[in-house]
């Protein structure tokens, strides 16, 4: 179980470098939402269900969702 | 102000908030101590007291009512802010999104797009459904439940289009909603301080321990946070999807 716990936390710290490190706002969107994923794995581990369940409304879908609306808002605008 | 006095700002700041930061954190180590009787109070507790198996629906709902209260104040006031600033400017006005406008020949939406996004708003609405009304026994609750429940009507936009959205989803109504379930949780609050004697107060009968209407007032509020924020979530997506799909900049004449 601790090294579960561990490849977690790695996992985690893995793809939060990649959200940082993505330089396109549009593809960052995506991999922010996979980062939120890899949360919610790691809270579901930690016994904590419940924030799980509010990691992936929020940090997989709503966030994400957000930023590509918000992209395609100032694109849109462009034209 | 120059890259090099903008790093020297920092610099400065950032020392002085370490220095603070570190002085109150040794400050608050040597004077606090974790009380756990009331750590191991909850847990113990709740069970017998207000029958609800989930402790942390005993917490957030009745011990600690009043926090939750705030919270959902807190995204009430985000709501209304995010609709304040999305709102159409009298520098923009508003026209049929682009896919809608008759003379445009719009790719269709793929069947297995269609598919996908009508499997996803069935099942988050299941799950929805089970969250909120299992709330006082299984991980989860109002909160999660009401943006699942927004998340289902966003699956609905993506497998067909905005036109559907709004045709499912009348902003004055969910306007209302909204409000009338945030003012909801004062009233129980206000009930309970009436009946029992303090401020949310667990006047509903507890009932007995793992049958679905149990565990008082953490049962109704939990369903009023979860009106409030599946209301909440479609006004903001709302106002997201409006902005990018129908308002446009008014052209300078």
């Amino acid at each position: 179980m601790t090294l579960l716990l561990a490849l977690t936390l790695v996992l985690v710290a893995v793809v939060g470098t990649a959200v940082v490190a993505t330089r396109d706002p549009v593809i960052q969107a995506v991999v922010a939402s996979a980062f939120g994923l890899t949360l919610a794995l790691a809270f579901l581990f930690f016994e904590a269900p419940d924030v799980a369940m509010a990691v992936i409304v929020v940090g997989v879908v709503a966030v994400p969702l957000m930023v590509l609306v918000t992209m395609a808002a100032i694109r849109g605008g462009e034209e | 102000m120059t890259p090099v006095t903008r790093g020297r700002v920092f610099v400065v700041g950032a020392l002085a908030f370490g220095a603070l930061f570190s002085w109150g954190i040794v400050e608050l180590a040597a004077t606090v101590q974790f009380n756990e009787l009331v750590g191991s109070y909850y847990p113990r507790v709740s069970i017998e007291e207000v029958k609800s198996f989930n402790v942390v629906s005993a917490v957030v709902f009745d011990y600690r009512g009043a926090d939750t209260m705030i919270e959902q104040l807190i995204l009430f006031a985000a709501v209304v802010g995010a609709d304040l600033l999305l709102r159409k400017q009298r520098s923009e006005r508003e026209e049929l999104p682009r896919r809608s406008l008759p003379e445009r020949e719009v790719p269709r939406t793929s069947a297995a797009l269609q598919l996908a996004g009508v499997v996803l708003a069935g099942l988050s609405i299941f799950v929805a459904m089970y969250v909120i009304l299992h709330a006082q026994f299984t991980p989860g609750g109002g909160f999660q439940s009401g943006v699942l429940l927004a998340g289902a009507l966003l699956a609905a936009y993506i497998a067909d289009e905005y036109r559907t959205f709004t045709r499912l989803t009348s902003k004055p109504a969910i306007e209302r909603v909204e409000a009338v379930a945030a003012g909801a949780y004062l009233v129980v609050g206000a009930i309970g301080l009436a009946v029992g004697g303090f401020f949310l107060d667990n006047f509903l009968p507890v009932g007995e321990l793992g049958t679905l209407l149990s565990s008082g007032t953490i049962y109704l509020l939990n369903l009023i946070v979860g009106v409030e924020v599946t209301a909440g979530f479609l006004l903001i997506i709302d106002g997201f999807l409006e902005q990018t799909l129908a308002i446009r900049e008014r052209a300078m004449p």
